[in-house]
């Protein structure tokens, strides 16, 4: 079978593109659970990490509320906070371990919402809240259509799009959501179900 | 608050301390879910350097117990 898609081989990519990648190439790198021994991964795609903008500002936002909060109160003196120390310093400590907490969250979903795009087969991992998860998982022979979509201003400035997998009957449907280089993807998995065709 | 204090011997300082322990109690849960989470997620994808966010969770779910242990005895 021809080379559908070459890793690049830009040795930067080391360690921390594993862990930050929205498009991630280096297929040997990645495994999941169900893999076969001659299946091999092609792609491991994210949501761009744009997408993580707004509750990476909200994070900001909750990390240097307390010390806006305590110049308000002291403004306003509206409510005279009589509280001991212990109880101030037990209540900092809480805060910033629960935004903490709150980063780790939002991280856990991005990185752990997948699409795997395999020399058999596609797989979207759908992490969609702490105690509920979704695995949708077709053979490249299923899929009809592969359709891109893309609109808005982020979209066109960042290149991403929503990558639409149609399938044969009652298999389910696969999406990527906000995903980079969409028409790579889209090239791909035409090549793959050429290929398997 | 005299009427709590008075029929219940509970003062507010005692009401704000079981406020707090229970949101962090609350949020040991939380933790506990995190690390279980995350576990099950790795079985199902393994990512490189996967492991530094594991290192991280495990960490959150230390400090939320410590903070838990001293809150018991500091407040």
């Amino acid at each position: 079978m021809p080379e559908i898609f070459s890793a690049s081989s830009d040795n930067r990519k080391k360690f921390l593109a594993g862990l930050l990648a929205s498009f991630y190439d280096h297929s040997p790198a990645v495994r999941f659970y169900d893999q076969h021994k001659d299946e091999k991964v092609i792609l491991l795609l994210r949501r761009h990490w744009v997408t993580n903008g707004l509750w990476v500002l909200v994070s900001l936002l909750l990390l240097f509320l307390p010390f806006f909060g305590v110049s308000i109160f002291n403004l306003i003196n509206f409510i005279e906070i009589n509280l001991p120390l212990n109880f101030i310093l037990v209540s900092f400590v809480f805060w910033y371990l629960a935004t903490f907490g709150f980063i780790i969250l939002n991280f856990l979903f991005w990185f752990y919402n997948v699409g795997i795009i395999t020399n058999k087969r596609i797989i979207d991992v759908d992490f969609i809240y702490l105690l509920y998860n979704e695995i949708t998982s077709t053979v490249i022979e299923k899929v009809e259509d592969v359709t891109s979509k893309r609109s808005g201003f982020l979209s066109i400035f960042f290149d991403i799009a929503n990558v639409f997998v149609q399938t044969a009957g009652t298999e389910p449907n696969i999406e990527f959501i906000n995903v980079p280089k969409p028409n790579l993807i889209v090239k791909i998995i035409t090549q793959l179900l050429q290929g398997e065709k | 608050m005299n009427f709590l204090s008075d029929w219940f011997n509970l003062t507010p300082l005692f009401l704000v301390k079981m406020f707090v322990l229970f949101f962090e109690i609350l949020y040991l849960v939380f933790a506990v879910i995190l690390v279980r989470q995350e576990k099950l997620m790795h079985q199902i994808v393994e990512v490189p350097s996967s492991f530094f966010l594991r290192i991280l969770i495990n960490a959150n779910l230390v400090a939320a117990v410590l903070l838990l242990v001293i809150s018991l005895f500091l407040l």
